[in-house]
């Protein structure tokens, strides 16, 4: 059998303990954390070195057999499904931290490292590491650059790409190439680096990083705001955005705050039609008076229910703790989660929910929202149980309408989570033609032979 | 657990067979879930499919057997003096359950709480509640024997000194009629004025004692504070790095599993040599032989203690002597 002997040659270059075909292994291995999807992959391989990441890709290549790179499994857009079987490639064996500068402000380390390791060393110098995607605890950096994360002080920082400088990669075709380089003015060349963020394991499997850390904020405050429209909320968001950039500025849905009430009490308001949490962070004064100043435009909105600052640190984390956990609360509305990932302008943040409610009556769906107001990304997540096929057809077409909301205003179907396989047929439907194949040609160069993650971006 | 649901691997499938058996059951996942999914009942019941189509572990067998033998429990549990019914008429209308290894192995300290709480009576009928059958592939058994064991009349309450027996029967009976020690004691008993346990090596010290979590007590009873209080009365309390996590005896899995249990309590025991404690304090049997036993392999001085013997060391009526 064809699997067979890849497995074979896998096992005969690699380590032992390195390469994994037991039937419950590759089971777990047939998914990610999307819902609808999965995959039958033939082999799991963990390589510990990026001359281990080579090997495998060249005995691929030979086999004609896919690789899918895999960090922690936490993507919400199926980038990490097997769809065509083949080899899951999971950095996890690869963790280390090869390298924090305090000075260059830089951090140096292999994919399979956690984004909260990251951000937790680089504090030790005093420095931060901005993205931070809600499941940072366990995502990994690897996977943060192919699916390009954002997170929660995306409306300030930004997201994973504008803190990568460089890389190491390994190519379709088993070769290593190295893009840009460990300093921030770098015009050499194309801008390789900013091709391969996003790129989600299509061109070339990352072996090595080279990130932008920024002084660590001395202080954070955060605050709470409810409103008795959905609306309001969204507006109230855009106006706190056009006098500024706040670090944090989340949006939460009555669906989603009586949910999170029910699992983590944090005070918010469940007689309100949504909230808004925002923060701001600097030193102790700036910190204070940005947020008071974030209030302050808050309490001038309309429909405005109530205002408040966290008064201690406990009730900060509190706060913050309820946001981070509004998917998995979620999740005890239904057993099974479709999140979207739209982003519209802020301006448009009111027209886009009321959009998304209209689709939920339509469909017959419950959806729960809640998101990055602050840079216009939202997470509609339709709660269904996919035993039930009338329920998963509602919930698929509730989805696709869902995609079809943020091109009404120059927006994207997806902000942080990726394409995936998921989204590839939507995003196929509002992409031009020409553009279409000078993606496939892109890929076609780094990849001839398409074994790297085929199915999903450039190869469809 | 899916994929042997929707039938894509077989129950016998090796993977599946050794992951029903690794997981330690500490049920420190429950809390952390936001989705509420309750992994300790979908493990026991997983466990038992398992081993159901594969057979139990030999020394499963014998356990289960064992503690079904209540009339040699009872018996056993007089011969190592476990408290006993005697003495002071009891007014109280609590009752201090006996558990099944606690009265064999550990009979100081149900004679402890008697002696922190005179007013407490004690079941000496030496049924098991079920808790083993229940970890380890009968969860129907293990509730109906939750079940059968008598309630205390009027509002009294079941007190239990183990952890593991505490959580089961309240789960099975219902939280109001189940107490696990520590936050029974915290209402119902304080040190005499200026009682304090001293430091064995340094007569006149206060002690410092650690607390290790009964991952049952603290994971799904939420209990914890009690205990690290009540040390705090009597002692310096030193909070050990990750006490409530698991110290890898888990009920029945150091007996059947002796080498993973070891490999978990590994990072516990470099904390706490570091800590250099006098006294590490439990509120489950299973932690406190397990426990006892890796410390003493390592040489380390620290003794390891179930609360209610600890507490009772601070009472100036009880000479500080070893139980």
């Amino acid at each position: 059998m064809e699997a067979e002997t890849l497995i074979d040659d896998l096992r005969r270059m690699l380590p032992v303990g390195t390469v994994n075909a037991t039937p419950a292994v590759l089971r777990t291995y047939a998914r990610d954390a999307t819902a609808l999807w999965s995959g039958r992959p033939d082999a799991v391989v963990t390589p510990t070195s990026p001359i281990e990441v080579e090997s495998v890709v060249r005995i691929a290549r030979r086999h004609r057999a896919p690789v899918v790179a895999r960090g922690a499994g936490s993507s919400l857009s199926a980038a990490a499904v097997p769809v065509h079987g083949g080899i899951v490639l999971s950095f996890t064996g690869m963790d280390a931290i090869l390298d924090i500068d305090p000075v260059e402000q830089v951090a140096v380390v292999q994919p399979g490292v956690t984004t909260q390791a990251l951000d937790a060393a680089a504090a030790r110098h005093g420095l931060m590491y901005p993205p931070d995607p809600g499941s940072r605890h366990v995502s990994t950096l690897g996977g943060n650059i192919a699916c390009g994360a954002g997170g929660l002080r995306g409306g300030k920082y930004g997201t994973t790409r504008n803190y990568v400088l460089g890389l190491r990669a390994v190519d379709g075709t088993g070769t290593t190439i190295v893009t840009g380089s460990r300093v921030e003015k770098d015009v050499a060349g194309y801008d390789l680096t900013r091709l391969l963020v996003g790129s989600e394991g299509t061109l070339a499997l990352i072996t090595e990083a080279v990130l932008r850390l920024v002084p660590r904020p001395e202080a954070t405050q955060y605050g709470v705001a409810s409103f008795s429209t959905v609306e309001a909320a969204a507006s109230a968001a855009a106006a706190v955005r056009s006098t500024g950039r706040p670090a944090t500025l989340e949006l939460l849905d009555h669906v989603c705050v009586r949910v999170i009430e029910a699992h983590t009490p944090a005070g918010l308001d469940t007689e309100a039609a949504a909230v808004l949490i925002f923060g701001d962070d600097g030193t102790e004064a700036e910190a204070h008076d940005r947020t008071q100043a974030i209030a302050r435009t808050l309490r001038s909105c309309t429909d405005v229910r109530s205002v408040s600052i966290a008064a201690t640190d406990e009730q900060a984390q509190e706060i913050l703790a309820a946001r981070r956990c509004s998917l998995p609360a979620l999740a005890r509305l239904g057993p099974t989660t479709l999140l979207e990932d739209i982003t519209v302008p802020v301006s448009r943040l009111a027209e886009a929910v009321k959009a998304i409610q209209s689709v939920a009556q339509t469909h017959q769906v419950t959806i729960g929202v809640f998101g990055h107001a602050g840079d216009g990304n939202l997470h509609p997540t339709i709660v269904f149980d996919e035993r039930d096929p009338q329920q998963t057809d509602r919930a698929r077409s509730a989805m696709a309408a869902i995609f079809a909301i943020p091109a009404r205003w120059g927006g994207s179907l997806t902000g942080e989570h990726g394409v995936g396989a998921a989204k590839l047929s939507y995003l196929r439907a509002t992409t031009d033609d020409a553009t279409w194949a000078l993606m496939n040609r892109v890929k076609a160069a780094f990849d001839p032979d398409n074994i790297l993650n085929p199915g999903k971006l450039g190869s469809a | 657990m899916a994929a042997v649901a929707d039938g894509t691997l077989p129950i016998d499938d090796p993977t599946v067979v050794e992951q029903a058996g690794y997981c330690l059951g500490c049920r420190a996942c429950e809390p952390a879930c936001p989705a509420g999914v309750p992994y300790g009942d979908l493990l026991e019941r997983w466990r038992a499919d398992v081993w159901e189509a594969t057979g139990s572990p030999v020394r499963i067998r014998l356990l289960r057997w064992a503690v079904k033998r209540s009339r040699l429990i009872t018996i056993g549990g007089r011969l190592r003096g476990a408290a006993r019914r005697t003495g002071t008429v009891p007014t109280g209308t609590d009752v201090l359950f006996l558990g099944c290894v606690e009265r064999l192995l550990y009979p100081g300290v149900s004679r402890a709480v008697t002696r922190l709480v005179p007013d407490i009576s004690v079941a000496e009928d030496g049924r098991c509640c079920g808790v083993l059958h229940s970890h380890n592939g009968s969860p129907s058994e293990g509730r109906a024997m939750a079940g059968s064991i008598p309630l205390p009349p009027r509002d009294g309450v079941i007190v239990s000194t183990a952890g593991g027996c505490a959580t089961h029967l309240a789960q099975v009976r219902g939280a109001d009629s189940v107490q696990e020690l520590s936050t029974y004691l915290l209402s119902r008993w304080q040190p005499a004025e200026g009682a304090h346990v001293v430091a064995p090596r340094n007569r006149g010290r206060r002690a410092r004692a650690g607390f290790q979590d009964s991952c049952h007590a603290s994971h799904i009873l939420g209990n914890g504070s009690a205990a690290r209080r009540l040390i705090g009365l009597v002692a310096d309390f030193v909070e050990v790095p990750d006490a409530a996590s698991c110290c890898g005896a888990a009920g029945s899995y150091a007996i059947l599993r002796p080498h993973d249990a070891r490999e978990v309590l590994a990072v516990k025991l470099s904390h706490l040599s570091r800590l250099d404690l006098d006294y590490l304090v439990t509120v489950n049997p299973g932690c406190t032989r397990h426990l006892a036993a890796e410390l003493r392999r390592t040489g380390a001085s620290t003794r390891v203690i179930h609360l209610a013997e600890f507490l009772a060391l601070a009472s100036p009526a009880v000479p500080h002597s070893r139980t």
